[in-house]
């Protein structure tokens, strides 16, 4: 039963069947088998969606939609620009430091990657990088739009694992600041190497004043996350609540202090967020009901009974959680790896004693790279357009990065204490 | 192609609906946390209880409804790496079976969509008290959808002789190149 | 303790099945409920499974899901009525949806004690509700423990007085919303998982819970007060699909309702004992166990009555039968 479920999905993907669609048809094939009625599939796809948190999704999918419509991006930019611009390799740390802040803003990878490649891959080209390098930049600093919070990926892998949002996202920062120097101190390293991108003149007294600009242009960008994460742990609201006050506050921004929405963009932009709503979530609904037969079929138990016969020890757990997420998220859709796996691993991380917040930074984390990794990464994809080459170009500098963001998951994986310290100060 | 034409035009309609169904969304969740944050804060208490239910149901629409847009124009995520890989022949051959595998499953899903909103006459919505039917029966209206704009996607391959792997759009990057493209910004060679 | 007569009862029935008799098919049934497995619903069910094995001759095979893992009550609820889901354990609220009957137990303060209650409903009203879910395609075959809801919170409620302006999560059902809206809180929508942050954080004052679940869920550990407001006594019933009833023999049938009410009694001492051990517990983590006044509670949510029995079809009438029975 469960060999003909796995095949069934195995097969259906393969054949480039949608992920929605081979989780529902493999679904109703085991059913069928089983002898129960097809309608259970219903029921669950209704239960999963039935949730007041999962409308976070869709709230920050918008919300980062009407930012990067609003004019927020390029204040961002200005910001960091100001900020690190001047020093050597300058410009990749801007790009990076400019995901952080877009980062905290926006709930997505792909945005994030788009924003600030659209503006900062023509200007880093203009100051010597190859544009492959520059793309790389961008593509691989722009998966700290789902570590760092709000976090999309964050809310779905809480829902299924059935985790505190706000902890997760909390947990996230210090992850992503890690993930955000390694990848500055890269950058740095290789301008110095190859010679591009020299320092430019630095006078303090002007660099204050170009500072307190930038900072005065941006300052309602910045106050966004302090409203929206200060929020949730002020006690204001919930994440869910957050996600709405994000939509409400990033259209204010945008028609009425930048005024670069104008009524026409609106319907554009939610219907854009709409279908990208609607794509993850009809992913989420009927994975729940493949979910729903693994659970019957008692798959994580089995599951976790043979990873504890083959070892005890939770690090080894770790290597081979961090060996699979690495090979899935080389060929899948990060939110549809976090829902199809979650369930089956979250309860056997639970067994090996980690703490059920770490475990859901690990995965995130993990499957983030996936959005870099060739043969499907959202993030390649993006960057790939903007600076108009192919992906196998990207392929050398692109393994640096992944170098890198190897040893982040390595590190956020073993070293827990960055992950549950943060969580931990709010108690 | 007239049928095509046709076919666009309702999902322009639901689009726009759609987008309102989302307006409404935000501005209902807003109220709620306006009540609680606000209002109370200034001593006027007040519950609205509906706020949520409401905002749940009108999610569960426009996730059917926009899930059943995106097949228009073959949106839903897939993998493509074998069918990339492969030579044209069979790439293009296993991508027309994957359509039509798709077009199974969304007959199946019409025919529990239609049960399912049946079953949706014996319950209640727990707040707003009206039979579950208004919202169980957005499973069946979008499989119809699906079908009839899957439908619509293969026979504008057909009539416009497209290379059926490139025919799918990736909703994703898309959306993240939208405000880009409409600026023109960016490199060009 | 009765070892004996089970003996002998097995090897009648292995007489029986071995005869001239049609052997009874084996049914298999799963049995899921929403709570932890230290829970007194998973004491239960485990027992329940233990004893049908036993009475049935083991033509009866029950496994156990606890933690909502075949779905939350709403879900399980619709799997029993189109036979996907065998048995489960749910508390009556999730029920209103399809039985709006039920609804009558969303009535603030309907009981006085965890043992009035249970007494009512083991007797002719409680079956008088059991009776209602056959033709909602499922069959109830008896009622676990009430559970006396109370809230916790992080400013004591020492009377009716100190519930106004509190903003409190609780289930979302009519009866509950207008409860304490009656008493000048104000009820919050939240999901459930979200309540100890929010609590932590302030986002509410306080939610409403049995002691068992505030300790099991860690909620003393972001609480300062339980108040032992007992606004509502939420009932739970053990219900099995109404199709794997019918497909059942006789025999099995009889098996699986001795093994539920045999069940049913283990686990209301359990609840009884893990609601004591939980006061006890969340007292030494240092919360503190307020008494509040419970006539000022009562006097204050009096008023909605009215309007929520015109709601509940039948409503007046049902009540009724609960006072007298109440005695
Ligand atoms: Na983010
Ligand atoms: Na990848």
């Amino acid at each position: 039963m469960i060999s003909t479920l796995f095949i069934s999905l195995l097969v259906l993907f393969v054949i480039s069947v949608p992920i929605a669609v081979s989780l529902g048809l493999s679904s109703i094939i085991a059913l069928s088998l089983k002898g129960i009625p097809l309608i259970t599939l219903a029921q669950s796809v209704f239960e999963s969606l039935d949730s007041f948190s999962l409308m976070a999704v869709p709230f920050f999918i918008l919300a980062g939609n009407l930012m990067q419509t609003g004019g927020i991006s390029k204040r961002l930019i200005n910001l960091a620009n100001v900020l690190v611009g001047w020093i050597k390799g300058g410009l990749g740390a801007v790009a990076v430091l400019t995901s952080m802040f877009f980062a905290t803003l926006s709930g997505s990878s792909s945005a994030t990657t788009a924003a600030i490649g659209s503006t900062l891959i023509p200007a880093m080209e203009k100051k010597g990088y190859p544009r492959n390098f520059a793309a790389a930049v961008c593509a691989s600093s722009g998966e700290l739009g789902v570590i760092i919070p709000p976090s999309i990926s964050m809310i779905v892998y809480g829902l299924v694992a059935n985790v505190s949002i706000g902890s997760l996202f909390i947990a996230g920062f210090l992850p992503g600041l890690l993930i955000g120097l390694s990848l500055i101190l890269l950058i740095s390293i290789v301008a110095r190497i190859r010679g591009f991108d020299t320092v430019s003149s630095f006078q303090k007294s002007q660099w204050l004043k170009e500072l307190w600009i930038a900072f005065k242009d941006s300052f309602l960008a910045l106050l966004m996350p302090i409203i929206i994460l200060g929020g949730i742990y002020a006690g204001w609201f919930t994440p869910t609540e957050a996600s709405v006050v994000a939509v409400v506050y990033g259209f204010f921004i945008g028609t009425v202090v930048y005024r670069e929405i104008r009524m026409k963009d609106l319907m554009p932009i939610l219907i854009r967020s709409t279908l990208a709503t609607s794509i993850i979530m009809l992913i989420v609904a009927f994975a729940s009901i493949f979910a729903y037969i693994l659970t019957m079929e008692q798959v994580p138990h089995h599951v976790g009974k043979s990873i504890a016969e083959f070892s005890d020890s939770p690090v080894v757990f770790l290597i081979l959680v961090n060996l699979m997420l690495f090979i899935t998220g080389m060929f899948m859709e990060t939110l549809a790896s976090i829902i199809i796996i979650a369930p089956i691993l979250a309860p056997v991380a639970i067994q090996f004693g980690i703490d059920p917040v770490h475990f859901g930074i690990i995965m995130v984390v993990n499957l983030a790279v996936g959005m870099v990794t060739p043969p499907v990464g959202v993030n390649l994809f993006v960057a790939c357009q903007i600076a108009n080459i192919r992906i196998d170009q990207l392929a050398r500098p692109l393994v640096l990065f992944l170098g890198v963001l190897i040893l982040d998951v390595f590190i956020i994986s073993y070293v827990p204490i960055l992950s549950t310290w943060l969580p931990s100060l709010l108690q | 192609m007239q049928f095509i034409n046709f076919v666009d035009k309702f999902n322009r309609i639901l689009e726009i609906l759609a987008g309102i169904a989302v307006i409404v969304m935000t501005l209902v969740v807003f109220l709620q946390v306006i009540v609680r944050f606000g209002l109370t804060a200034i001593g006027w208490d007040l519950s609205v209880p509906w706020t949520e239910e409401l905002a749940r149901y009108l999610m569960i629409w426009v996730i059917f409804i926009g899930g059943a847009i995106a097949t228009r124009k073959g949106k839903l995520i897939a993998v493509e790496a074998l069918v990339v890989a492969l030579p044209a022949l069979p790439g293009k051959l296993i991508k027309f079976v994957s359509h039509i595998v798709s077009l199974v499953f969304y007959a199946i899903i019409f025919t529990i969509g239609l049960e399912w909103a049946k079953f949706g006459l014996s319950e209640t919505a727990p707040v707003m008290k009206f039979p579950m039917v208004y919202v169980y029966s957005a499973l069946v209206v979008s499989a119809g959808i699906m079908i009839l704009n899957t439908i619509s996607f293969l026979l504008e391959i057909f009539i416009k002789k497209i290379d059926i792997r490139e025919a799918s759009v990736d909703e994703e990057v898309e959306d993240a190149l939208a405000e880009y493209k409409n600026k023109g910004e960016g490199v060009t060679q | 303790g009765c070892g004996g007569s089970e003996t002998t009862q097995d090897s009648a029935n292995a007489n029986n099945s071995g005869g001239d008799q049609p052997k009874a098919e084996t049914i298999e049934l799963n049995l899921g409920h929403t709570l932890a497995p230290d829970s007194h619903y998973h004491a239960m069910a485990t027992k329940l499974a233990e004893l049908v094995e036993q009475k049935s001759n083991g033509t009866i095979k029950v496994t156990v899901f606890p933690q909502s893992q075949l779905g939350g009550e709403v879900k399980m609820i619709q799997g029993a009525r189109t036979g996907t889901v065998g048995m489960l354990i749910t508390a009556q609220a999730p029920l209103t949806n399809t039985v709006p009957e039920y609804s009558l137990f969303d009535l603030p303060y309907l009981f006085d004690s965890i043992d009035q209650a249970n007494e009512v409903l083991d007797g002719p009203v409680g079956d008088k509700f059991l009776d209602m879910l056959p033709e909602h395609g499922m069959v109830g075959l008896g009622w676990l423990s009430v559970m006396e809801r109370s809230v916790f919170s992080n400013k004591p409620i020492k009377s009716a007085a100190d519930m106004k302006g509190f903003k409190v999560r609780v289930m979302q059902s009519p009866g509950y919303v207008k409860a304490y809206e009656a008493l000048g809180a104000q009820p919050t929508p939240m999901a459930y998982s979200e309540v100890y942050l929010s609590l932590q954080q302030g986002v509410v004052d306080g939610a409403d819970t049995s002691p068992d679940q505030f300790v099991m869920d860690k909620f003393v550990e972001v609480s300062k007060y339980f108040n032992r407001t007992a606004v509502h006594y939420l009932p739970a019933l053990v219900v099995v699909s109404k199709q794997k009833w019918d497909a059942m023999t006789p025999d099995q049938q009889k098996a699986l309702q001795e093994a539920t009410d045999e069940a049913l009694a283990y686990g209301k001492d359990y609840y009884k004992k893990s609601f004591d051990e939980s006061l006890a517990k969340a007292k030494e983590a240092g919360v503190e166990i307020v008494d509040t006044d419970l006539e000022s509670m009562k006097k204050a949510t009096q008023p909605v009555y009215e309007e929520l029995l015109k709601e509940i079809p039948n409503g007046q009438a049902l009540f009724d039968e609960v006072q007298a029975a109440k005695k």
